[in-house]
Formats: structure tokens, C-alpha cells, sequence
């Protein structure tokens, strides 16, 4: 197919060819006009060669123009020229029908055609001046009409005695013949002819309006019984005029009562027998019509055989326009397209006007319009697009995209998404969506490209210490990961051996509670190709436990009965769910949530019970990330908050109360300053909460979100020094010298981060010191984002202030937005952002960085963050 | 029984169309900018199928810029059933029942649609309770006033057995 439009199934004037121009058409018109004012003059002038030419030659042929080519006629008609000349000229004074002349004038038009039909048998057959008077006459009408009324409702399609002979024949055409008129169309009439020929009468025929259709019908009906009549009764004086038109009614109502009886009888759609009906009519008119134009000669036979051929194939193409006239108002059942309410107008003026910025996806071509500032996650997200996300701040890796056009139009590639590149190794057109954000036109591809060979080949040159041959890492996390990558790096060919609890390859810890949603399983979580183990040497033991370590012997004991003897041991085995003791967990339907199993065994459990309500116990991060899920897969939720406001490690209370009512007009239910007694089972299943307060909540599942425990079993054992973590010096150090820390299971400066980014840093140092470089820790800077659509809440650094600090508010109460700066020693220290999409981006990076804002403090202070953006620049 | 599409009388024409179908009737272009914040703009250029039957987007779209086609039947023999002009809302039924496309929609001319995807319409839903209700309601009633012209049209159709 073309890019054209499609053909419409039946096209409308303005889709329908045109024969000839415009003022070819109107040059015939006048000659029209002028042809019947010639044959009015010629009537008095030469009445028998005048009435000759009027009912012997012209009215004979009109049935057959009407049947073959109708827009023949409706062009060139010349009571429709006189019609349409005020229009022409300017003066008509374009009236509408009033409800009375749109119920009656086809009517009238009926009333008119029989009267003036009949009146032929006594008054113009035979009389030249009435027929000359007859075509003046109608002339003034039209006239008088198209000086009244708009468009041709004036006279062509209202009281027009021949519009309804005209319908009825001409509802197939042979031939279409664009209107030539109506430029432009002024929508005067319903179901206009001239507008759409070939559906105008089916249109009619299915009309709504019962009474509409009933005039129509009833023409159809009476039509074949006239036009009997008007040949085979004797015209006055030969029988009196009553007499003659007593005849006309028996004649007619016959075919009345013969269409009443077939509709009901034959049960057929309801424009079959108009169809017949019609057939029938201009049958009967040329059977004897033959006459009159050929006289009784074979030539007569001949016009009547011909007529009824036509008339076959026009049935024929008369059904089959009705079948598929019903198949497309079937299709189009819907009815037209809803209209916009006038509010629109300016709002969508003014909406294109921001989104100003074009982005293209490939595959598929996909163009939005995009305010400046967004990110590429968020455009296409919004988009429908697929793409995965995890952290949303550069730093997991989840969202490579190719730029294949306009990177100079993208926020500069730096930090943490810079070094999260670095470990994926993709092209170098790879961005993370999340982390960039549009300044102008960019052509982005899904899917990232793959380094070119010669790209991996310019390696850095081979270090590293030679003391350092065998390096064990037990944990497969990010921390692990990124430990191990960075000694692969820093050290080509000492052997690394990386032992992993857990059965996947590195995944995205970050998005598990899609695994609950989400129908794609752990499809589109791994972080890392395939290949990533192999590439970098790395001997991975997947689903594996590490048994023991023997710091005397260098070597770890595996639970499958291998040792890894070690030069340095990084230990990364991460954290678990802190399970606080409560009376009754344990039943089936209680959960915790720390990996991805425990992810795929609630969307298991949710499934095989049907499960309907769920309580989350912990209003934390991943208490209101899971409840989002466990939302989304279509539970009814609550989230058990022991604080006044969740999420109060990121948000202070005003921030915190904004989320609660966000979430809540999500419909998450969640409930503050309350806590989980104990649970009740019913068959060995979790069936309510009970909480302190003395609440009870029915539930069928029960998710445990308290925290984190670091997993420190195996250091303990082996002896090495454990508070809450293992402890850690600057070099990730442990209190063994060979044997490293890193990640959840670290704890430094008395912290254990628990946070993604803290173990992308840890794991770096801890290689780097290793392999024997020196490398220092000096903490990580907190920041997270909550990943619930449309909440737009990101935390970074100290979230309260203290003595000295200022305090940089925002607020908008109607867009349920807020923010919060803690600016300390001319410097960041901290935000909460909610609502504040772009702004976030730039504030974080001003956290992270440590930048000196002091040059733009006083625009911060009157509310314009952005100028942060122009500082980085 | 109605046929609108067929008698779309274009431009200055005065259609004597039903003036209930409108999305929105009562709402002020501040309410219009709330409910377009949550809408992604967009952009087609000429001949670009924009939904495909049988997808399953449950997407509203509201057209800002540019004309489209409504198309039905197999890919290689599209048939036209309607045409939506600038300042249209289609895409509701499976936006509200989430089941496919039951058309195509292709682009006559350039242009641009927003799109409320139903995501956003949560996000909407959680912000501004007020506006969820009159978008929600008159999604409703415009469903209501297309069902009803079926059940007459349906009516009108009895005879064909």
C-alpha cells in the first residue's frame, strides 16, 4: 500500500475524480439555462416541435440519466444553476431549514412531482404555454430558493419534484460524477447526495429517525403504481378528472399494500424493495417509454430489453453496495471521534510549546516531543517503550542505550554513570538513559551496540603486583562483581575465582520487586552479557556456598568439597532480611525480600492463592517499593509504618506526609505509627495481622521488610573482627591483612551502607589495595530514589540540618510538590526532591561532587536550581 | 441511525453532527495543562500507522496537530471507516477494558498526539482526585452515548437476519 490515504469504501465528492474543471462545468451549466429558456421561447414560439422536445425527447431520457450517471444531472440541471446563483453572486441569504421545512419539503417534493406528473395527462402534454409556464416557473423557484436558503437546501435537495424520482434511481451510480457546486460544502442537508452519492440513499434508508425513513419508503412503494397509472388510464376528457385520479389512488395504493405485504413477508434488509420497487418503476416507465421514443418498431423491444439488462446488473450492484455499506457501519459502530472540549485548545498550544525538544527510538522510528531536561529513562518510559531501569541514577546499569545521532545534545557523560559504562564495555555511543537528559534532537537506539574488537584490544598494558596470583571473591553481588572487575583490570593475570550463593549471574538487585509485576521474569534483570565471566577470566562457582575460611592456610573451603587457596580474599557475601521476632511468621504466605527468588516466590504464592490483600510490614524503601509490586500484580495493600511517616531514612516528615497521601491516592494503604504484633494462620497459611495498636488486618500474605543484617557467619567463624558488619579500615581492610571487606556485609566508620553505590566504591578500593595498590575509602554520600511512577522522590546526603546549616525550601502545594537543600559551608549537603524531576539530577550531582555553590547560592535562594546546571557547564 | 463518517462534511461546514460527543466539555485550558502534563507528545509524519489493531496499549490519545485514518480488515486491504480530525480523543474503549486494538489509525497528514498512557493516568489519578473523577466520568458517558448508538443501530439492523 502507498503512504497515501486509503481509498475510502465510498468516497466522498472532494475523493472522487474529477471529469472535468470547475469552469468547464459552469460554462455547460449556462448553456443548460440557456437551452431551457430556448425551449420555453421555442413553446410558444413552435408548440408542437417545442412539446415534442419536452415530452417526447428530453423528460423520456431523464429516468435513464438518473440511473446511469445521476452527477450528470446534478451538475447540470439547470434549475439547480438558477438555484445556485445567489450563491454565486454573494446574495443568497443563506438560511437554515426550520424544523418544519427539514420534516416536510422531500414531502412536498413527492406532492409536487404527482400532481405535475398527473397534471401532464390534461395540462402540459398537449398545452404549450403551460409546459412553457411549467419551466419558467420551476426556474423562479429554484431561484427564489437558492436566495433563501444555503447551499442547495433551497430547492435541489428539498422541494425538488424530481429529487425523489433522482434518489431512487440514482443510488448506484454506473458512473460518479463529482459535485461541482458546492465549494465549499456548507453541510445543508442531511445525508446530502451530492456529498456521497453512492451511500446517500442507504444512508436515508437506515436513517434513526423512523419518520425520515417513512417518507422515503413510502415513494419507493407508491412510485411503480404512478407511474402504471399515469400509462394505462385514459387522460380527460376521455374520463373525468375524479375519475382519473380515483384511478391514480387505486393504482397507487395497490403498490402500497403490495410493498406492505412483501416487507413483511419477504423479511428482507431494509433497502431490498425500494431497490425491486424502484427497478420495477423504471421498468413500467420504459416499457412504454420505448414507445414514445421509437414508436412501435423492433426498436422498442430493443429499449425495453436494454433497460431491463441495465437493470439486472444495477440490482445486482444495488445488493452488494448494501452489504457492504452495513459491514462498514458495523466497523464504524463506534460513531465518530469524541471532540475535544473548548478548554483544549490553548492548553495544547501551550503544551507543545515546552515540549519543544524532538527524540527518535529506533527501531521503529518513535518521535516524541520532550521538555528540555528530561531524561532519556523517563521519554521512554513515558513512550511506552521498552526499556529496563534500576537504580535511575547511573550507577546499576540497567539502561544502556546507543546514541546514534546528536550526542552533543545530550548532559555531559560523567561520575557515576561514566564508571558504570566502564564496566559494561559497550560502543562508545553508549549512554544510561537514566542518567542522560536532553538539550536538543537525538536519535536514540534501544538496544546498545557491542565494543568493536579493536576497541577491547587497547587495553591498558599489563600491571599489577606478582605476589598477587590467586584472588578469591566470595559474593556475587555488585560489590563482588565490581571487585572483581577492577582486579581483572588492575591485574591481567593473576586467576580470580568468584564464588556466588545465588544462582543467577550478577542481576539488578535494585529491581526485584518487578519480578513481582513484572510478566518477563528475570529476562532484561541480568546486568552483565553473558559472556562477561569468561571474558574476564573470572572462574565463576554460581549456586555454591563458601563452607569455611582458614586464614592460617589461605584457602576457603567450599560446601561441595573444594578448596580455593588465596593470595587476598575479598569478602562481598552482602546482607540478609533482619527477621525481628514475631509471633506466627513462618506460616506459609510470610515473606521477606532480599533476592530475586524471594522476589519470584511471592509472584508465585500470589498466584497458586489467589491471593487478594497483602500487608507490608516496614514503611523503608523496599517496604513501599514492594508494596507498589505487590500493588501492581493487583492486591489490595498495606504498608505498617512504626514511624510517623515512611521512608524516614530519606524524607523529613513534610516530604514524608506528601508521599503517604501520594501513595495513598495510588491506593496503597498506608498506615504510621503502628507495628506488627503477631499473625495469625488459618491451614497453615497467613490469614491476618495483628497490629499493636489493636487493629486487625485480614491478609494473605505478609512481607517482612525491617532492614538488613549484614552476613558476617563466615568472617566471625574464621575470627576476624565483627560488630554489626565485618570491620573495615580506609583500605577496605579487614582485621586480617590479605582479607578484604566490601559491600552490605562491610561496616565502616561504624556505618554499614546497605546501598549500591557505597558497594560500587568499596569493591573499587578494596581491588585496588589488593593488587597492591594504595587506595583510600572516605564514605559514600547516600542518595537514593524511590522507584514508584510518578512519586519523583530522590534523597541525597544529610536530610536535617544542623547548627549553622541554612535550609532552602520550595513548595507547591497544588502540584504536590517539594524540595529541600541543606546548604552547608557554601556547599550541599543534602536535598530531598519530590516532584522535582531535572532539578534532582543536578542537585545529587551537587551533593555528590562536593561542588562549592557559594557563586550560586543567591539563586538558589530565589528558588531558580537550575542555575546548578549552568554552573556544571 | 447515524453515519458521520460518511457525511464528515469538512471545514466551514456546519455538520449536523451530536454535539454530547465531547471529552471534557466543562474543563478550563488550567485543567486541560494538568491533564496534558501527564500525556507524551508524540509525533507522526504522513502514512505512519500510529495504533495497529490488535495492539495492546491501553492508551488514550488526544490529537493536537494533523488528520488520521481509522482503518479496518486485513493490512493489505485496508478499508477507511472514519477519519479524526485535530482536537479528537480516541483510543478510550481500550484504554477503559484493556482488550486490543480494535482498528488501526493511520496518519493522512504530519501531526502530533498526546498520549495518556495508563500508568500515567494512576499517577494522575494519585495527584489530582478532582480531575480523575470528570476524565473517568466522561470516558463513561461518551462510552455510554457509542452504546447506545449501537444498540440502535442494531435495531435498525434486525432485518438482515
Amino acid at each position: 500500500m502507498s503512504n497515501g490515504a486509503a481509498r475510502p469504501v465510498f468516497p466522498n465528492y472532494l475523493q472522487l475524480p474529477t471529469y472535468l474543471p470547475l469552469a468547464a462545468w459552469g460554462v455547460l451549466r449556462a448553456l443548460a439555462v440557456a437551452a431551457t429558456l430556448g425551449l420555453a421561447a421555442l413553446l410558444l414560439e413552435r408548440p408542437q416541435l417545442g412539446l415534442f422536445l419536452m415530452w417526447q425527447v428530453a423528460i423520456p431520457l431523464v429516468p435513464l440519466v438518473f440511473l446511469v450517471a445521476p452527477g450528470l444531472w446534478r451538475n447540470l440541471c439547470p434549475l439547480a444553476a438558477m438555484n445556485q446563483l445567489p450563491r454565486l453572486g454573494g446574495f443568497t441569504r443563506g438560511l437554515t431549514h426550520t424544523p418544519l421545512i427539514r420534516e416536510y419539503s422531500y414531502v412536498i417534493g413527492i406532492l409536487l412531482l404527482f400532481a405535475l406528473a398527473s397534471a401532464r395527462k390534461y395540462l402540459f402534454n398537449h398545452g404549450a404555454g403551460a409546459t412553457a409556464a411549467l419551466i419558467l416557473g420551476a426556474l423562479a423557484l429554484a431561484f427564489a430558493g437558492g436566495l433563501l436558503f444555503k447551499g442547495k437546501s433551497g430547492w435541489c435537495s428539498s422541494l425538488c419534484p424530481l429529487l425523489p424520482v433522482q434518489r431512487l434511481y440514482g443510488q448506484t451510480p454506473f458512473v460518479s460524477i463529482a459535485n461541482a457546486h458546492c465549494r465549499p460544502c456548507v453541510g445543508c442537508t442531511k445525508n446530502c447526495y451530492d456529498f456521497n452519492p453512492s451511500v446517500a440513499y442507504l444512508a436515508d434508508q437506515y436513517d434513526a429517525d423512523r419518520h425520515y425513513v417513512g417518507y422515503r419508503r413510502f415513494f419507493a412503494a407508491v412510485f411503480p403504481g404512478f407511474v402504471l397509472a399515469f400509462y394505462l388510464l385514459p387522460a380527460p376528457p376521455q374520463i373525468g378528472l375524479g375519475q382519473m385520479y380515483f384511478g391514480f389512488a387505486s393504482y397507487m395504493g395497490a403498490s402500497l399494500a403490495l410493498f406492505a405485504v412483501l416487507d413483511t413477508f419477504l423479511k428482507a434488509s431494509p433497502n431490498t424493495l425500494a431497490v425491486l420497487f424502484g427497478a420495477a418503476a423504471f421498468n413500467i416507465y420504459y416499457w412504454f417509454g420505448a414507445v414514445t421514443l421509437a414508436g412501435a418498431t423492433p426498436w422498442a423491444w430493443a429499449i425495453r430489453a436494454a433497460v431491463l439488462a441495465i437493470t439486472l446488473v444495477w440490482l445486482a450492484r444495488a445488493f452488494a453496495t448494501e452489504r457492504r455499506f452495513v459491514a462498514h457501519a458495523v466497523a464504524s459502530a463506534g460513531g465518530p471521534a469524541a471532540r475535544l472540549g473548548a478548554g483544549a485548545t490553548a492548553a495544547i498550544e501551550r503544551a507543545a510549546a515546552k515540549d519543544a525538544i524532538e527524540v527518535t527510538f529506533e527501531p521503529g522510528q518513535r518521535r516524541v516531543a520532550v521538555k528540555p531536561g528530561e531524561t532519556l529513562l523517563a521519554v521512554a518510559e513515558q513512550s511506552g517503550l521498552k526499556i529496563e531501569a534500576g537504580c535511575r541514577m547511573g550507577i546499576c546499569g540497567a539502561d544502556p542505550v546507543a546514541v546514534l545521532e546528536g550526542a552533543e545534545c545530550l548532559s555531559p557523560c560523567e561520575g557515576d554513570e561514566k564508571t558504570t559504562l566502564e564496566r559494561l564495555g559497550l560502543a562508545d555511543n553508549t549512554r544510561l538513559a537514566c542518567s542522560a537528559r536532553v538539550k536538543g534532537a537525538v536519535t536514540i537506539g534501544l538496544q546498545p551496540q557491542k565494543r568493536g574488537a579493536a576497541a577491547a584490544a587497547a587495553a591498558d598494558a599489563p600491571r599489577g603486583d606478582p605476589a598477587v596470583g590467586r584472588v578469591v571473591i566470595l559474593g556475587n553481588g555488585i560489590a563482588g562483581v565490581t571487585a572483581a572487575e577492577q582486579v581483572r583490570k588492575l591485574h591481567p593475570s593473576c586467576e580470580i575465582s568468584l564464588v556466588g550463593r545465588e544462582k543467577f549471574p550478577l542481576y539488578n538487585r535494585m529491581g526485584i520487586t518487578r519480578l513481582i509485576y513484572g510478566r518477563s521474569a528475570m529476562h532484561g534483570l541480568y546486568l552483565l552479557p553473558e559472556s562477561w565471566y569468561d571474558d574476564q577470566r573470572i572462574d565463576a562457582w554460581l549456586n555454591t556456598r563458601a563452607e569455611r575460611i582458614d586464614l592460617g592456610a589461605h584457602k576457603v573451603l567450599l560446601a561441595t568439597g573444594e578448596e580455593l587457596a588465596y593470595d587476598r580474599l575479598i569478602i562481598a557475601t552482602g546482607s540478609s532480611s533482619y527477621v525481628p521476632q514475631v509471633e506466627g511468621f513462618g506460616a506459609a504466605g510470610c515473606f521477606v525480600l532480599r533476592e530475586a527468588e524471594d522476589a519470584m516466590h511471592i509472584r508465585t504464592f500470589a498466584q497458586e492463592r489467589h491471593a487478594r490483600t497483602a500487608v507490608v510490614a516496614g514503611g523503608g524503601l523496599l517496604g513501599i517499593e514492594a508494596a507498589y509490586a505487590l500493588h501492581k500484580l493487583g492486591l489490595r495493600v498495606s504498608v505498617l509504618e512504626r514511624g510517623r511517616w515512611p521512608l524516614r531514612r530519606q524524607v523529613d516528615e513534610r516530604g514524608g506526609v506528601l508521599l503517604r497521601d501520594y501513595l495513598t491516592g495510588l491506593g496503597l494503604d498506608v498506615l504510621a505509627e503502628t507495628e506488627l504484633a503477631r499473625l495469625t494462620a488459618r491451614d497453615g497459611a497467613v490469614s491476618a495481622a495483628a497490629l499493636k495498636d489493636g487493629r486487625e488486618l485480614p491478609c494473605d500474605m505478609l512481607l517482612l521488610c525491617a532492614g538488613i543484617r549484614p552476613n558476617t557467619a563466615l568472617a566471625e567463624a574464621a575470627g576476624l573482627k565483627v560488630n554489626r558488619g565485618i570491620v573495615v579500615d580506609e583500605r577496605m581492610r579487614t582485621s586480617s591483612a590479605d582479607v578484604f571487606c566490601v559491600g552490605d556485609a562491610a561496616e565502616f566508620g561504624g556505618e554499614v551502607y546497605g546501598l549500591w553505590p557505597a558497594s560500587v566504591e568499596q569493591g573499587s578500593v578494596a581491588a585496588a589495595n589488593a593488587v597492591g595498590e594504595q587506595r583510600r575509602y572516605g564514605g559514600t554520600v547516600p542518595s537514593t530514589m524511590l522507584k514508584v511512577v510518578g512519586a519523583d522522590l530522590a534523597s541525597v546526603g544529610r536530610i536535617e540540618p544542623k547548627e549553622g546549616d541554612e535550609v532552602l525550601v520550595r513548595e507547591d502545594t497544588e502540584a504536590r510538590r517539594y524540595a529541600k537543600l541543606i546548604v552547608a559551608q557554601g556547599r550541599i549537603a543534602g536535598a530531598i526532591m519530590i516532584g522535582y524531576p531535572v532539578e534532582a539530577a543536578l542537585v545529587t550531582r551537587a551533593v555528590k561532587s562536593g561542588q562549592d555553590i557559594g557563586a550560586q547560592l543567591e539563586a538558589l535562594r530565589r528558588g531558580d536550581w537550575r542555575t546548578l546546571e549552568r554552573a556544571a557547564a | 441511525m447515524s453515519f458521520e463518517s460518511l457525511f464528515d462534511y469538512d471545514g466551514t461546514a456546519q455538520a449536523p453532527t451530536s454535539d454530547e460527543l465531547v471529552f471534557l466539555p466543562q474543563a478550563n485550558p488550567e485543567d486541560w495543562a494538568r491533564l496534558l502534563e501527564h500525556t507524551e507528545a508524540r509525533r507522526f509524519s504522513a502514512g505512519e500507522v500510529v495504533v495497529r489493531q490488535g495492539g495492546a496499549e491501553q492508551e488514550l490519545y488526544i490529537v493536537a496537530r494533523g488528520r488520521l485514518e481509522v482503518l479496518v480488515g486485513d493490512e493489505r486491504d485496508w478499508k477507511r471507516v472514519a477519519v479524526i480530525e485535530p482536537g479528537s480523543v480516541f483510543g478510550e474503549q481500550s484504554f477503559v477494558d484493556g482488550k486490543p486494538r480494535s482498528a488501526s489509525v493511520r496518519a493522512i497528514t504530519d501531526g502530533e498526539i498526546r498520549t495518556l498512557s495508563l500508568q500515567s493516568f494512576e499517577v494522575l489519578a494519585a495527584k489530582d482526585a478532582g480531575l480523575m473523577r470528570a476524565v473517568v466520568f466522561d470516558l463513561a458517558r461518551i462510552l455510554s452515548l457509542r452504546l447506545r448508538q449501537t444498540t440502535a443501530r442494531v435495531q435498525n439492523l434486525r432485518g438482515l437476519g
